[in-house]
């Protein structure tokens, strides 16, 4: 009854469009709402969000809950899915980030790569883009237990850097999580918005912003020019696989060899360890931002080992320098590919978790002597805020309050047709605006050639072997010709999404054809996807009616042991007949047996029992319990109720 | 197209005063500022984005401006998306591939493995050109003497690949010289 009724509620009024930052260790969402960003607390009252997602013998859980039982069920949660996206299982990348996480991944076809997970005491294989879903419905949930309504509208964040596959797949994710994805936006783009939402009064005439975003798994540089509400992107650089989990990641593997050192043991085939160790570094990883010393200590690591260790902030330094260096490279070859002196950037904006890190700001403190690193905005919430705002933008929420406000992003790699011998030529050149329309002639490079091959790439090698393929198409009845007379026009047509059309025409006959590159190999099918959806309610569903059992089961176990309580109470119990009051002692410990032995059953049994002690318990209810609507209502003080945000906290973790 | 006219701007105007033009059109045409316009609006506005955008891209960048101005000025032909065409004429060629060639690629249960695998071969990196100029005989005559050694080598190794490629260019030298 209860699941027909919020069926039927939830219509009017739509949610305002959402902006969910969905990060590589923690997500985050917000809403553009009476005028300001609202960064909205999940229901453990936290503003990020764990992209974990666990999968148990009762249930599933995400968020704060999957990352509080990882070192209990270590093979069975699934985090840093984003390093995972849109990737190719042989990708030497995920390749060794295998090695580091307990679960197991395994390819699949396409070789895609698929996770495998016990859940429900049966093994099951997800996509990437299912777990992504996963995340990004537990923020979307988030929202609507905020906003009271169901959400549809979101902007989604991915790094800059991210290729077509992994933003394909991204939205994807988005689909799956039945979310309408309004836009894919670019990270250090989100939270250059916010940054210069933050500053706009105090500031006039153009301003050059170096938005430095170091998250806990990809790093992006961007450069944006900000001038009276018109933010204009120059350049982007980046490396979709360095963060924080990197940094934690060279600890652990110090003191795995630090271990097998002191207690010739290895640890690294245990996951359960590996775990507990790499918590306890990315703790002492934080520690070390603002101390230059702290310790480990983890008792009984492996086999009935104690660990206890120290590392200094110098020694951190040391084991991630070449990953420092590497940042610095790419802030060089940002200015670089924007034709920028570094003199000429006014403000470098700090962005993600890992900024913290005193190394980090050192180098670049040095990098731009003389410039504050602005640090006014917070580096886990920005981006998160810049795509509620683009979120508003698009979806027409404020208008007005955006009237004088404009996006203009970039693509961030080249796109080239191949031409003989794995030549790439470049048709969009990278950190061109988008969207945007450009073209190109080519001419056919045999004698007679009939049919002509257009492959699509992007990346920026001159070979096409080490660019990713998008997609490729024929034009075919070409009149035979010398080589190099016949002519093509090729245009990539790029949409605001980032969505590339490419087509070609032969000049004489008209001839065309064209791709629209969504449906890359590798890239799930609308089947798939529809299929995953429907998964996706499933699971929903099943997490749903667990939750209802588990609340029923606590209302009636909590009205059981009040009626304990209230039958005790002489007051009450004084003009009761003795045979009433047998009666009702009986039915309650009867009711407490019962549940003793039925821990999971249906719904409907624990209603059942539930009417049952209502019923011969109404005597000795309090008045103030009928004022509470207990006798003809199923909203218990604390029981089941009809809004799931007024529901208790269960968490029940294996 | 006029880039210039497309940005309202004067032939000899600066980057900045691009970059002003731009900016503001790109205030009245992007894409998103039409997000609850009608679709012939938004379509409208979205093709002038893409005209702007490309103009934008050229008329900043200094080489390719040039590029543009000598083009636009000798060719006057409107239509000046192939900047870059003549330098590509010379050897930008598009996709090469027979047929036989695409069908084998995008099956892998091609015809018969050595007739893909030959195909492969001819098709591979520079082979096609240096191969064009060496004279197709000797590079068929090289194929079918070290014929099952080359296929094989290419099937299992890049390098032998590379290998074989210096041979051709070695032969194409001795005929050069001969």
């Amino acid at each position: 009854m209860a699941e027909k009724r919020k069926r039927e509620a939830p219509a009017p009024a739509p949610a305002p469009a959402v902006g969910i930052d969905l990060g590589t260790t923690y997500s985050c969402v917000g809403v553009w709402q009476h005028g300001r960003v609202e960064i909205i607390a999940n229901d453990q009252g936290n503003r990020t969000t764990p992209s974990f997602v666990a999968f148990t013998n009762t249930g599933r859980f995400i968020g704060d809950a999957a990352k509080n039982q990882v070192d209990m069920n270590p093979t069975n949660t699934v985090f840093g899915a984003k390093r995972l996206i849109g990737r190719k299982y042989i990708d030497p990348s995920v390749q060794s980030d295998i090695k580091h996480w307990p679960f197991k991944v395994i390819p699949g076809l396409g070789n895609k790569p698929m996770i495998v997970v016990t859940y429900k005491g049966e093994e099951k294989l997800f996509a990437t883009e299912e777990i992504s879903a996963m995340v990004l419905a537990k923020m979307k949930e988030t929202a609507e237990a905020y906003l009271g309504s169901t959400v549809k509208d979101a902007v989604v964040t991915v790094p800059a850097y991210f290729n077509d596959s992994q933003r394909q797949a991204t939205k994807d994710a988005g689909v799956i999580a039945g979310l309408n994805v309004l836009r894919i936006i670019n990270e250090p783009t989100a939270a250059s918005i916010a940054y210069g939402l933050d500053t706009k009064s105090e500031s006039t005439g153009e301003k050059n912003v170096f938005i430095f975003d170091l998250g806990g798994g990809t790093f992006d540089v961007s450069i944006l020019t900000i001038e009276e509400g018109i933010f204009e992107v120059k350049a982007t650089a980046g490396d979709t696989h360095l963060g924080g989990e990197d940094f934690d990641n060279t600890m652990v593997n110090h003191f795995v060899q630090e271990f097998r050192r002191k207690n010739n043991m290895d640890i690294s085939g245990n996951p359960r360890a590996l775990w507990r160790l790499k918590t306890a570094c990315e703790r002492a990883k934080r520690i070390l931002s603002f101390s230059t010393k702290t310790e480990i200590e983890i008792d009984s690591l492996f086999q009935g080992i104690d660990f206890y260790s120290t590392i200094s902030r110098a020694k951190f330094e040391e084991l991630n320098k070449d990953f420092f260096t590497k940042c610095m490279e790419l802030v060089q070859k940002c200015l670089n590919d924007a034709k920028m002196d570094k003199s000429s950037i006014n403000d470098v904006v700090l962005v993600g978790g890992s900024t913290r890190i005193p190394k980090v700001q050192q180098l670049l403190q040095d990098f731009f002597p003389g410039k504050d690193l602005c640090k006014s905005i917070n580096p886990d919430e920005a981006v998160a805020y810049g795509a509620a705002v683009q979120a508003a933008v698009l979806s027409g929420g404020g208008q007005e309050k955006f009237q004088d406000f404009v996006l203009v992003d970039i693509t961030p790699l080249s796109l080239s047709i191949e031409l003989v011998g794995e030549v790439a030529s470049v048709v969009v050149p990278k950190n061109t605006s988008i969207p945007t329309k450009l073209g190109k002639v080519f001419v056919t490079s045999k004698d007679n050639q009939t049919v002509v091959r257009f492959t699509v790439f992007e990346g920026e090698s001159a070979s096409t072997k080490d660019n990713n393929l998008l997609g490729s198409f024929n034009l075919s009845g070409i009149p035979p010709a010398p080589k190099g007379v016949e002519m093509f026009d090729v245009y990539f047509d790029i949409d605001a999404n980032g969505i590339l059309n490419v087509s070609a025409v032969h000049k004489t006959t008209g001839q065309k054809n064209h791709i629209i590159i969504t449906n890359d190999r590798g890239r799930l099918s609308k089947e798939e996807i529809e299929k995953m959806v429907l998964a996706a309610e499933k699971y929903k569903f099943e997490e749903e009616m667990y939750k209802k059992k588990v609340e029923a089961k606590n209302a009636l176990e909590i009205f059981a042991y009040r009626m304990k309580i209230t039958i005790m109470n002489e007051k009450i119990t004084a003009k009761l007949p003795p045979a009433d009051k047998k009666k009702i002692e009986n039915a309650i410990e009867l009711a407490i047996q019962w549940l003793d032995g039925h821990q999971l059953v249906e719904v409907d049994e624990f209603e059942d029992q539930m009417e049952e002690l209502k019923r011969i318990c109404k005597p000795i209810i309090p008045k103030s319990y009928k004022g509470a609507g207990v006798i003809n209502d199923d909203a218990l003080p604390l029981g089941r109720s009809s809004s799931s945000r007024a529901a208790p906290k269960i968490e029940i973790v294996d | 197209m006029d880039h210039y006219k497309i940005l309202g701007v004067q032939r000899n105007a600066s980057k900045e005063e691009i970059k002003q033009a731009f900016r503001s059109l790109a205030m009245q045409f992007h894409p998103d500022k039409h997000a609850d316009s009608p679709k012939h609006l938004r379509d409208t506005a979205t093709a002038k984005f893409k005209q702007l955008s490309e103009a934008y891209e050229i008329l900043t960048d200094d080489r390719k401006r040039a590029d543009y101005n000598i083009s636009a000025s000798s060719w006057n032909t409107g239509c000046n998306q192939n900047h870059g065409y003549a330098k590509n004429y010379g050897y930008g060629y598009g996709g090469n591939y027979t047929h036989d060639y695409m069908a084998s690629r995008g099956k892998r249960a091609g015809p018969s493995l050595q007739f893909e695998l030959l195909f492969r071969f001819l098709n591979a990196r520079t082979f096609v050109r240096t191969a064009t100029i060496a004279g197709v005989l000797i590079g068929a005559i090289y194929l079918i003497d070290d014929g099952v050694d080359a296929l094989w080598n290419t099937k299992n190794s890049g390098k032998s690949l590379e290998d074989a490629l210096e041979s051709i260019k070695e032969a194409k030298a001795v005929k050069d010289k001969s």
